[in-house]
């Protein structure tokens, strides 16, 4: 919280004083320090299950950890490109295309995360069970449409279809974190686990909200690196963050387990 | 056989999570494991503290579990609290428990009638 507090002030200063550093460093600095901290977060829940692809747990966090790791990666080589090269990187290009890997590994891992509970939902009443299919299917239909319609990325199509064709791909995997994240915030209403999914879900809408702004906005050509607008993904980030601390907070193993744990796989790791 | 349908239950959701849950109901709340079966109301409570509205399915998978068991038949009605159908499940099982045992006991104090 204290460091995304910092990081705002330093887009406010950039935007009072445009001359003190130039925005695409500023940029640069906000996500790769708030991307580590995310990182870190999930890093901490993905000890409560451990490491792996084995159980619905470890695949949920494993593969969130990979997602983040590949949107630091995307940030970072963005930030090579436009603060030491000086070349600001095509639209689309391979980062835009690391970015959307991590969101399918993002979006993979919420439904891990959501197919492991299952087993659940079907102990529930026969409408419900319905409604618990349909509520995301809707809330997807609902977000997909209200925000082509906002950006319309196909007035695009004859000029760069490239472009346009990444646009609606951007707004599609947003939509689809955003309604899985919500039938998750549904489903634990009420429990820790729901507050996590407050969080996330608040995170995941600040960040597609900076995404729908920042196509309007290269659109309008009013958007640069840098943009004040974008402390509303650094906020994102920083709810997605204490989410996952909440996740590792409530279900931390003690040292003893962690050291029982670490002993028994060197065992393991020895006799091969 | 609380315990062990408690176990169950919670197996579905991995091994890892249901020691987490184990762990979290020891630190955070002072339940035992053991105690399960003493303190079921708190234990529904504490499942209701982490998973909220989704708890009330975990709660339904392991009384299917406990009443399968004991080999009655869960039926779900309205109002009744994880407690209710816990307590009923016990009442069940020791009027079943009586009924075993005055079957077995009953030729013999017939054999005895027969001698006096």
């Amino acid at each position: 919280m204290a460091v995304s507090a910092a990081l705002t002030i330093l887009y406010t200063i950039n935007l009072a004083v445009p001359k003190a550093m130039p925005s695409e460093v500023v940029s640069a600095i906000a996500y790769i320090t708030i991307l580590s901290i995310t990182i870190a977060s999930f890093h901490q829940a993905l000890k409560v299950s451990g490491w792996g692809f084995r159980d619905g747990l470890m695949r949920a966090f494993s593969m969130a950890v990979i997602g983040f790791a590949l949107w630091f990666v995307a940030k970072l080589a963005n930030a090579i490109y436009t603060v030491i090269v000086g070349v600001e990187p095509p639209y689309p290009s391979q980062i835009d295309a690391i970015w959307v890997l991590g969101c399918i590994f993002l979006i993979l891992g919420l439904w891990s995360y959501t197919s492991k509970f299952k087993i659940l939902w079907r102990e529930a009443a026969e409408p419900l069970k319905h409604l618990i299919t349909l509520i995301p299917l809707a809330i997807f239909f609902t977000v997909t449409t209200v925000s082509l319609a906002a950006v319309n990325p196909f007035k695009l199509i004859s000029v760069d279809p490239l472009e346009a064709s990444m646009d609606f791909t951007y707004t599609v995997l947003d939509s689809i974190l955003l309604s899985l994240a919500i039938l998750n915030l549904l489903l634990f209403r009420r429990g820790i686990l729901g507050r996590m999914w407050v969080l996330i879900s608040g995170g995941v809408a600040l960040g597609m909200l900076l995404d729908l702004l920042s196509l309007q906005g290269f659109m309008e050509t009013w958007y640069y690196w840098g943009h004040p607008v974008e402390i509303l993904a650094i906020w994102g980030f920083t709810l997605a963050a204490l989410g996952a601390n909440l996740y590792a907070e409530t279900f931390r193993p003690s040292k003893q387990e962690i050291s029982n744990y670490a002993s028994t796989s060197s065992r393991k790791i020895k006799r091969y | 056989m609380l315990l062990e349908a408690v176990d169950e239950g919670l197996l579905a959701l991995g091994k890892q999570l249901r020691h987490a849950i184990y762990r979290y109901l020891e630190v955070h709340k002072g339940l035992k494991r053991e105690e399960l079966p003493d303190r079921v109301e708190e234990f529904s409570e504490a499942l209701e503290g982490i998973f909220g509205y989704c708890s009330q399915f975990l709660e339904k998978a392991i009384l299917k579990r406990l009443y399968k068991q004991l080999g009655l038949e869960f039926k779900q009605g309205g109002g009744s609290s994880f407690k209710d159908y816990v307590g009923n499940a016990r009442i069940a099982f020791e009027r079943a428990m009586k009924n075993f045992e005055s079957d077995t006991v009953t030729p013999h104090s017939t054999r005895k009638d027969e001698m006096v």
